[in-house]
């Protein structure tokens, strides 16, 4: 498993380092038919209308880099809150029965906050191609090669910000923030090691809260306290001892 | 406010400082019985009420959140490092994007919301927007393992200046980067 | 005491002839951003971090001397104390100097990290710039420290702060003298305390490699140097509290309780106020900057009324006989509030936005220092010659006071208006960007030669009559 996802992280960047962010933003997404697994037709910017939405997409029968991700997904967003996470099947072979097992299969097909259904055909070519999302058949091994994306979506259906491959957690809650439709001011990088920082991420909330660094600013005024009301106590005491003869 | 209107506040009040002072000095060489305690009262309420008002004046005008509930048009990203801004549409993340994309240009556009997620992969940088006439009209600082986002809208066409506004080195001043509004 | 004139003697001369080498330097900076000299980029940062540390080291110095000699009226102070800061200061400008012009080291007063560790320093420079700043601690907050025990040694804490005057009662009397310094003293230590935990942090990415929060450590810069500077402003204050109403001949100055609230109120409030150097970090806890700006107007506010209005009080129609002593003190309380007029514009948030690393930060700064805390300190430094010599340096005034307030007034004033034109703080050559700024930078160093001309006569004057007063022992 830990191979597997090393190797995602390797080769998920360099197969789709050409895409650019910049071409997608606020790039309009067709609104496509989708079919739910509760067997409901809804359209895509119909499951767009009540919050902001995270979609990802996969194939069923994909032997590579879905299963990893979509396990990946369901640790760091297993019950998304404010937004929605949608994943549907691009897979002209999958049949909506398919789209359900892989629901079940990660215990997700109940699960609030997501939502799984089945593009049709001319539909996912549209969504595709409007994602700058490659798929490739190849026929050796009769399976896909496809990008790994997560796309954030506002509710009137625009692109705001995607993330390729199998990013630090930091960087998917920052989208799921942005999901919510707020402006963060500032967000931390994650990567750097230092001593004591000043945020730390909530994995629950997804938002950074305040730390130790922080906290350490509160030392130097107590410091001042302590020091006066030692100094003076140190002074009661000796005041208090009988004088020498 | 602009810095025209702060320069002349500052000066018509260190005016009226500086008259108050020259009236009182005037009066020393003229010794008379008289107090000006009957004036503590008043000073003090006028005090608060400057107090007061600037504060609910200013305090609701923060710069941070000007364009929070617009969605930019455009979003660049600005990685600085000593002593150069590299700017991109697309995220910069290692030294080969940073490299790349520090000869790009930049073009915004005018009269839209744009943001500027600034960043530092060195120390810390200050990103500070002259308009084509020179003057400062917005800026954010650049922190190590921080991205800040700026958002501002562009009123006036032609070329900008990015200056580095953080001493952070010897060729500091020299710290620019160019873009176009149009 | 005599120990205690001579030590006060010996910080004096110190300080006073540090003081010319330092405005020279300044001098030497303008001139280069005018385009008059060629300094290499160096040369230019190195004399910015030596003008910025000399300047801030030797009045905060002064202004606690000033204190220490004055707080003999009312308790017992003890000598080594003072003796031991002046030895580690010493050591620690030693120490500076050889870091700043033997090793290159050109960070700026503040080394904002992660700077020190990215700048082409010698290796060792650092390391002694690091341990000079240790050595001036250690120092001032043993002597600070020393100041606190003896002035709570007579007065408990919640009398030295004037409690029982906050409710109304006016018996014992807290004297104002002891109230500021008192505050100013507690005010003081979380300053220290901020850079004992700097130093720290530093030492261990130093030593260890251990990287740090790039925004705790400006926290902490700030935290430390904003409340050291601010404060020595208030030790200046207490001088004048002590000092003036007698030298306009009046009874002296009680603790009113709204004096003890002033007093009171600032001695927390300044600790926030810090967070205006944090505005345009739009990563501090937004939170934080709406405190930054309420602490930054409050901060100042009650100090300065009080202050003016007893000033302006004992000086209407009052006959003063008008020399040295009580000049500084009087223009320099005028040139606090106009410095103070022009920080808390500053200080606002959305004004900020387009001054912040400007002009005006020096423009603003200068004012009250060479213009406010500064000449508080000489008239407290005159006082002193006077009290020892019995020559209140009646020939000087005209000539030092003149060249000195016209000189500075005429120095910030190009400050100002530069900053309102966007010109940057802090580059040694101006950009073509604000080309018109080598011309402020002319009109600023030519002021500054004035006063420049003025504190050399003044010095003349002060380290003759305090040298007698050292070789009388």
């Amino acid at each position: 498993m830990l191979a597997r996802l090393s190797g995602c992280l390797i080769v998920a960047p360099l197969l789709w380092a050409q895409l650019n962010e910049g071409h997608y933003y606020l790039r309009s997404v067709p609104d496509v038919p989708v079919t739910l697994i509760t067997g409901e037709q809804r359209s895509l910017h119909h499951l767009l209308q009540s919050r902001a939405v995270l979609l990802t997409l996969f194939s069923s029968r994909c032997q590579g880099l879905c299963s990893p991700y979509l396990l990946y997904l369901k640790r760091e967003l297993a019950s998304p809150r404010e937004f929605a996470v949608v994943a549907l099947s691009f897979d002209p072979r999958d049949r909506l029965t398919d789209v359900a097992a892989t629901a079940h299969r990660f215990g997700l097909a109940k699960a609030s906050g997501w939502t799984w259904g089945l593009l049709h055909p001319t539909g996912a070519m549209s969504l595709l191609s409007t994602l700058g999302y490659a798929v490739r058949y190849d026929s050796s091994r009769a399976d896909y090669d496809h990008s790994i994306v997560l796309f954030v979506l506002d509710r009137r259906g625009n692109i705001l910000r995607r993330m390729e491959g199998f990013q630090d957690p930091a960087l998917l809650k920052d989208l799921a923030r942005e999901a919510r439709g707020e402006f963060v001011l500032s967000y931390p990088l994650p990567s750097t090691d230092v001593a004591l920082r000043c945020f730390e991420l909530d994995k629950e909330t997804g938002s950074w809260r305040l730390s130790m660094g922080m906290a350490l600013l509160l030392v130097p005024p107590i410091a001042s306290f302590a020091l006066a009301g030692l100094v003076q106590l140190a002074l009661a005491l000796r005041r208090t001892q009988p004088p020498q003869p | 406010m602009p810095q025209s209107t702060i320069l002349l506040l500052f000066f018509l009040g260190s005016l009226v400082i500086a008259g108050v002072f020259w009236w009182v000095w005037r009066t020393s060489r003229q010794p008379a019985p008289g107090s000006v305690e009957p004036l503590r009262r008043w000073i003090f309420v006028g005090l608060l009420l400057f107090v007061g008002i600037f504060t609910a004046l200013t305090l609701w005008r923060m710069p941070y959140f000007l364009y929070a509930e617009e969605l930019p048009e455009r979003v660049i990203h600005v990685v600085s490092r000593q002593f150069a801004f590299a700017l991109s549409e697309r995220p910069i993340e290692t030294d080969a994007e940073y490299a790349a994309a520090l000869g790009q240009t930049v073009e915004l556009p005018l009269g839209k919301v744009v943001e500027f997620r600034v960043t530092s992969f060195d120390v810390n940088h200050g990103f500070a927007l002259y308009s084509p006439d020179g003057r400062i009209v917005a800026q954010v600082q650049a922190m190590p393992g921080y991205v800040n986002r700026l958002r501002w809208r562009f009123d006036q066409p032609g070329e900008y200046v990015a200056q580095c506004l953080e001493y952070c080195g010897a060729a500091h001043a020299n710290m620019q980067a160019r873009f176009v509004v149009r | 005491m005599k120990a205690l004139d001579r030590i006060t003697a010996a910080w004096i001369i110190t300080v006073t002839l540090v003081f010319p080498i330092a405005i020279l330097l300044g001098i030497l900076m303008r001139l280069n951003q005018a385009n008059v000299l060629e300094l290499s980029p160096l040369t230019f940062y190195s004399f910015m971090t030596a003008h910025g540390l000399l300047m801030v080291g030797i009045w905060f110095v002064m202004s606690m001397a000033g204190v220490s000699y004055l707080l003999q009226r009312y308790v017992e102070v003890r000598v080594w104390p003072i003796t031991f800061g002046y030895v580690l200061t010493l050591v620690g400008v030693v120490l500076l100097l050889a870091a700043i012009f033997g090793g290159g080291f050109h960070t700026g007063w503040y080394f904002l990290y992660p700077l020190p560790f990215y700048a082409r320093t010698e290796e060792w420079a650092t390391m002694a710039f690091l341990l000079s700043l240790g050595s001036l601690g250690v120092g001032w907050f043993v002597w600070s420290l020393g100041l606190l025990v003896a002035i709570l040694r007579k007065y408990p804490l919640t009398r030295a702060l004037a409690w029982h005057h906050l409710v109304g009662k006016s018996e014992p009397e807290t004297p104002p003298f002891i109230l500021i310094s008192t505050t100013t003293l507690l005010g003081l230590v979380p300053a220290f305390v901020a850079a004992v935990i700097l130093l720290g942090l530093f030492f261990m990415e130093y030593l260890g490699g251990v990287k740090q929060d790039a925004l705790l450590m400006k926290n902490l810069t700030f935290y430390f140097g904003h409340t050291l500077v601010n404060e020595m402003l208030y030790f200046g204050i207490a001088a004048l509290y002590e000092l003036f109403p007698a030298l306009a001949g009046k009874p002296p100055y009680r603790t009113k309780p709204f004096v003890a609230l002033a007093w009171n109120l600032v001695l927390v409030v300044v600790w926030t106020a810090y967070f205006h150097h944090l505005y345009m970090d739009f990563v501090q806890p937004t939170v934080l900057q709406y405190v930054g700006q309420l602490a930054s107007w409050i901060a100042p506010i009650p100090a300065i009324a009080v202050t003016a209005f007893s000033v302006l009080g004992t000086v209407y129609r009052s006959g003063i006989k008008w020399w040295l002593a009580p000049t500084f003190f009087f223009t320099g309380v005028m040139f606090w509030i106009i410095g103070g007029l022009g920080a808390i514009l500053d200080a606002i948030v959305a004004n900020n936005f387009v001054l912040h690393n400007t002009l005006w930060v020096p423009a603003h700064f200068h004012t009250y220092n060479l213009l406010g805390n500064v000449l508080f300190s000489l008239g407290f430094i005159t006082w002193f010659v006077r009290e020892q010599s019995g020559d209140d340096g009646s020939r000087l005034y005209r000539p030092v006071a003149t060249l000195y307030l016209l000189g500075g007034a005429g120095f910030v004033a190009a400050f100002y208006i530069a900053g309102a034109l966007s010109i940057m703080r802090r580059v040694d050559k101006y950009p073509e960007l604000v080309a018109n700024g080598g011309v402020w930078a002319l009109v600023g160093a030519l002021f500054a030669i004035l006063v420049l001309v003025a504190v050399a006569i003044y010095t003349v004057h002060v380290v003759r009559r305090c040298w007698r007063v050292l070789a009388a022992a």
